[in-house]
């Protein structure tokens, strides 16, 4: 349900997702308490606001955001927890946001993000920039730990780099490599490791998929040779099946968040299933 | 008095924000018909407009005009300040024109009901359109395990037999306001209400709410209504859900005391598809029992931005025949504010 990380806590850090706040536990260590509102395996667009999410917001000291509008409901949570001593922290201030629109944005678009694609937490260079985000906040609520939260945030940042070159390395024959995702979340993603989103079973960002785009994307898949649709495990995988059925397109599932999957119970461990996932899928000794 | 509401908002806007962020505008509007054979009807249908945002990091206000129909006036349904945070003693604070705390019915907006129109039994306990009062009322977060919250509250006036016709037929009300001094019957006056509830999780996928109610007219028909509501949720995943609510009264005042209650099943089965069951019972609606059972489905093509209701619904009055009636709403919503499917 809740990741809780250690009995011993001192500063109270409640995240919108378990990103966040594996994240959290890696920056905080033995000072910090962590847990998250958003499932892993939980579509975070739709998050109902329960009230025992605001009791949880109430003990906390540090609330941590997604930002970029996909945590909306977090605002009602914080705002019923009743804590004015709540610091909270937008983990996508230091980011660099992909696909902000730059024409009028409005509901015929579908669910678009005005401020940008809000999935950036799934580029492993973001994951240091929120790392960041949240040792400046550990910072000013428990000075004292200053030290460790720093020390935590290099050791984070160079395991982050040292995985990436790996990963660079070991995923290189996914460069160029064209398939289907079900909706956009990815971007961070594949710009990251070179991959190319030919298309998405969602028309447009969740919206579900219409007989016309069906026809459509069945076009697509036998022109192009698509091998897969990859997709999140709370969408409805009814429309990738009836592509498999008319295309022979296998599906795979892949982790938006941590604990999405098993497999999946630290970030880099998220980050990584992916890439093993569609290296075996795509790559070239693919199945 | 809409007026007056919004220049309020809009100064304490300014004096808290230096900024110029815009609210949140939405509007939803639905189009009720319904027809039980003989004639069809479509008076039910409206149009909501809300104006939302924060005032400052620590309150929001939130404006909500009705138009009933076409012939109706624009109505103030709510314009309401929360001081959600910054108080001492972590209160919540409300104030303004808004739908008390009171049931689990009250406070909820018509346009996100699944089974399209008010309880017939909840409207003639809490009114037409549920009650809607100026006031003030403050909220605590009980320091319990589990959420518990007690919120208390002083209005301007209780719940009101008002109709939207009377902005149409003035003539009629001026009548029916005489009629009403003549045998005693007033319109309630300053009223406190009050509500207890708790929430449990009773596992990662369902959830359990329970509260208490309580309302006193404090002169005039000195009314007293008791409230006991219950609200289950089973939900294993983001569009698949069964719920169920009810809520129970115990009205008494000078000239009557009556049970009455309503309860709701909704499933919501797929992304697209809800069915629901609603049924009510009064022990003393209009001189006589009162029971009544509905069957209702919703489709939502799209998101919640445009969702069809339809129900058949059946009451038993009295001695009377049986009534049926066939409800159908479709509904839309432009803005963040929206039905609320999930």
């Amino acid at each position: 349900m809740f990741f809780v990380s250690t009995l011993f806590a001192q500063v109270n850090i409640v995240a919108s997702t378990e990103d966040l706040a594996n994240i959290a536990e890696l920056i905080g260590g033995e000072r910090v308490q962590v847990s998250s509102i958003a499932k892993g395996n939980q579509n975070p667009h739709y998050i109902e606001v329960l009230p025992s999410y605001m009791l949880k917001v109430k003990r906390a000291d540090i609330y941590l955001k997604v930002g970029l509008e996909l945590d909306l409901w977090a605002n009602q949570i914080i705002d019923g927890s009743r804590n004015r001593k709540l610091k909270i922290v937008d983990c996508s201030k230091n980011i660099v946001p992909l696909e902000i629109p730059t024409t009028k944005v409005d509901a015929s678009m579908g669910d678009i993000h005005r401020f940008g694609n809000p999935h950036y937490w799934l580029d492993p260079e973001n994951g240091k920039r929120i790392a960041e985000s949240i040792t400046d906040a550990l910072v000013k609520v428990d000075p004292e730990g200053r030290s460790q939260y720093e020390a935590n945030l290099l050791t984070f940042q160079q395991t982050v780099d040292n995985v990436l070159n790996q990963w660079l390395d070991e995923y290189a024959d996914l460069d160029g490599k064209e398939l289907i995702f079900y909706h956009n979340s990815w971007p961070y993603f594949i710009r990251r490791f070179g991959l190319r989103a030919i298309q998405f079973v969602e028309p447009k960002p969740g919206i579900v998929p219409t007989p016309m785009h069906l026809e459509e994307l069945i076009n697509v898949i036998q022109a192009s040779a698509i091998r897969i649709i990859a997709m999140e495990p709370y969408f409805s995988d009814r429309a990738p099946k009836f592509l498999a059925r008319k295309t022979g397109v296998g599906i795979v599932k892949i982790a938006p968040s941590v604990n999405a999957l098993p497999g999946t119970e630290t970030y880099l461990d998220m980050i990584e299933y992916n890439l093993r996932i569609l290296k075996q899928h795509l790559g070239e000794n693919h199945d | 008095m809409i007026r007056f509401i919004l220049f309020i908002t809009l100064i304490l806007s300014l004096g808290s924000a230096q900024t110029t962020t815009n609210p949140d505008i939405s509007i939803i509007g639905d189009l009720v018909f319904s027809t039980d054979g003989d004639k069809t009807d479509f008076s039910n249908s409206g149009l909501e407009i809300a104006a939302q945002g924060y005032v400052n990091p620590y309150a929001r206000a939130d404006v909500f005009l009705h138009l009933h129909d076409e012939n109706s006036v624009l109505e103030l349904e709510e314009a309401v300040l929360s001081i959600e945070r910054g108080l001492p003693l972590n209160l919540g604070l409300r104030t303004g024109k808004f739908r008390p705390d009171f049931s689990k019915i009250n406070p909820e907006h018509m346009h996100t009901y699944a089974y399209i129109l008010p309880s017939t039994v909840a409207q003639s306990i809490l009114g037409e359109e549920m009650w809607s009062s100026f006031g003030i009322e403050t909220q605590a977060l009980l320091p319990l395990p589990w959420y518990s919250n007690f919120s208390l509250g002083f209005f301007q006036h209780g719940i009101s037999e008002h109709h939207h016709h009377d902005e149409l037929h003035p003539d009629e009300t001026n009548k029916n306001h005489h009629e009403a001094e003549d045998s005693e019957t007033k319109e309630p006056g300053k009223t406190l209400s009050s509500r207890f509830s708790h929430f449990f999780d009773l596992n990662n996928n369902s959830h359990l709410e329970a509260g208490i109610s309580a309302y006193r007219e404090l002169k005039d028909r000195e009314r007293s209504i008791f409230g006991a509501d219950i609200k289950f949720k089973w939900r294993p995943d983001t569009y698949r859900s069964i719920t169920l609510q009810a809520d129970l009264f115990q009205v008494e005042d000078k000239h009557e005391s009556l049970q009455a209650g309503y309860t709701w099943i909704n499933i919501q089965f797929s992304r697209i598809w809800n069915v629901g069951l609603i049924a009510d019972y009064s022990s003393n609606f209009k001189e006589a029992r009162y029971s009544s059972i509905g069957l209702f489905a919703g489709f939502s093509p799209v998101e919640e931005s445009s969702v069809f209701r339809l129900r058949v619904h059946q009451n038993w009055h009295g001695d009377e025949d049986p009534e049926w009636s066939v409800t159908g709403q479709i509904i839309w919503s432009l803005g963040p504010h929206k039905p609320h499917q999930f």
